[in-house]
């Protein structure tokens, strides 16, 4: 990377910006970006459009973000809505609220509690996720995946008894996989614990299987 | 075709990596994007890969992974560039067992260009022609036709797929250079003695370099 004079773009209130090359930026309101940015550190505390791809050190959201290419980062960190058009790249993830990406979403350690909509593979060394909400994502897989109701969603459903907490997926494989309120076509794994809710249609397992009484099962294959 | 993918669960069981590594691999481009191949089978959605080309990937970061950082790998592994400056000279390849003794003495001088150093591309020529020496397919003279072929056309197909066809008829070689996946037909005199994929080669000269 190179340190040539990246300056610092700092911005209160509304304004637009074209993107670029920065060392640090901060966003307090409203901005829109219509080129690509490239940062060490990104802060938004507001809301923002990004037209290209996102590319940071670390990211901070509070508020609404949303990027029409990719983000590319070491540390995504916030709450708020989060959208990315063409995937994302993150070592460490962590995130309260709603999460859409388009295409993959691969991360070292995703943790979310809240809704995660993911067009493509959502893949993580440590998936830990607490469902408030509908969430879905085409393939699934990692070391250790834990998709389960967050905690919060008891206060939710007081408020709004209509609430669903559950998750969809096709494929979920991981070494360790733990599970609950999960519909999904194939599940495959070391040791695999399926939880009250699941509806699963295969389960292939090589070490260890669980399966609350509560859950649907309908194959299971010891490999 | 169907002998030439892998399943993912086969090669978790072939190689003993788990999930995670696969998915990190994967993440860090270890493993490129394009070798992850969906189909639908009657179990559901599965996971292929080339066969060839992913075991012997998987081997050379296995083998690797102890001295290097992931993010070091990668850029070893990815970067064509990287292997296309190497020079060695024929003490060294011949020392560090690439190309064998034989294939040295008979072919070095044929792709040699100038200096006592052989480029990558004229490696993997070499390479190849080793490759079917060994599996005592080809004779001696016939490797120099090879080689000939391989220096004329390859260039044209640098970065794409694409397969060696070795055929004999009524003891004539012949060899063929074709776009992979290509179906060829031939009428029944001509026997294939060996079909290649360059980019197994490719890998497994990687694998020898590293």
């Amino acid at each position: 990377m190179t340190n040539t004079a990246r300056g610092n773009l700092k911005i209160m209130g509304t304004s637009s910006s074209a993107g670029g090359s920065f060392q640090n930026v901060g966003i307090t309101g409203e901005c829109r970006f219509t080129g690509n940015v490239d940062c060490e550190e990104f802060g938004l505390t507001g809301n923002s459009e990004i037209d290209g791809s996102l590319k940071a050190e670390e990211i901070k959201l509070t508020g609404e973000c949303g990027v029409r290419g990719r983000i590319d980062a070491m540390s995504v960190k916030g709450r708020g809505e989060l959208t990315a058009d063409a995937g994302i790249r993150a070592e460490r993830f962590a995130f309260e609220g709603h999460v859409s990406v388009r295409e993959d979403c691969e991360a070292g350690e995703f943790r979310l509690t809240g809704v995660v909509e993911i067009g493509g593979l959502l893949s993580g060394d440590q998936l830990d996720i607490g469902l408030i909400g509908k969430s879905r994502a085409g393939d699934v897989g990692g070391g250790k995946i834990r998709i389960k109701r967050s905690k919060g969603f008891l206060l939710m459903k007081m408020v709004k008894p209509s609430q669903e907490a559950c998750f969809e997926g096709r494929t979920i494989e991981g070494d360790f996989v733990e599970l609950e309120h999960v519909a999904a076509e194939t599940v495959r794994g070391g040791s695999v614990i399926i939880g009250p809710g699941c509806e699963i249609k295969t389960v292939e397992y090589r070490e260890s299987l669980e399966i609350h009484h509560n859950a649907k099962v309908q194959r299971q294959v010891k490999l | 075709m169907e002998d030439d993918l892998i399943s993912k669960k086969e090669l978790l069981d072939l190689t003993g990596i788990s999930y995670g590594q696969l998915y990190r691999w994967k993440r860090k481009q270890l493993i490129p994007e394009e070798w992850f191949i969906r189909k639908s089978t009657f179990t559901g959605q599965e996971t292929f890969f080339p066969r060839m080309l992913i075991q012997a990937r998987i081997r050379n970061i296995l083998n690797m992974k102890d001295d290097l950082s992931l993010d070091e790998l990668a850029s070893r592994l990815a970067d064509a560039e990287g292997y296309s400056e190497i020079r060695l000279t024929r003490e060294a390849i011949i020392e560090r067992n690439i190309v064998t003794d034989i294939a040295m003495s008979a072919y070095g001088t044929e792709v040699q260009s100038k200096g006592d150093l052989y480029s990558f591309g004229q490696l993997l020529h070499l390479y190849a022609a080793d490759t079917l020496l060994a599996k005592g397919d080809m004779s001696l003279d016939e490797g120099k036709l090879l080689l000939r072929t391989l220096e004329k056309h390859a260039g044209v197909l640098t970065g794409k797929p694409c397969e060696l066809y070795f055929i004999r008829k009524m003891g004539v070689a012949l060899f063929l250079l074709a776009p992979s996946p290509a179906e060829l037909y031939f009428d029944e005199g001509v026997r294939l003695v060996a079909k290649v994929a360059l980019g197994d080669l490719i890998e497994q000269l990687k694998g020898r370099l590293s």
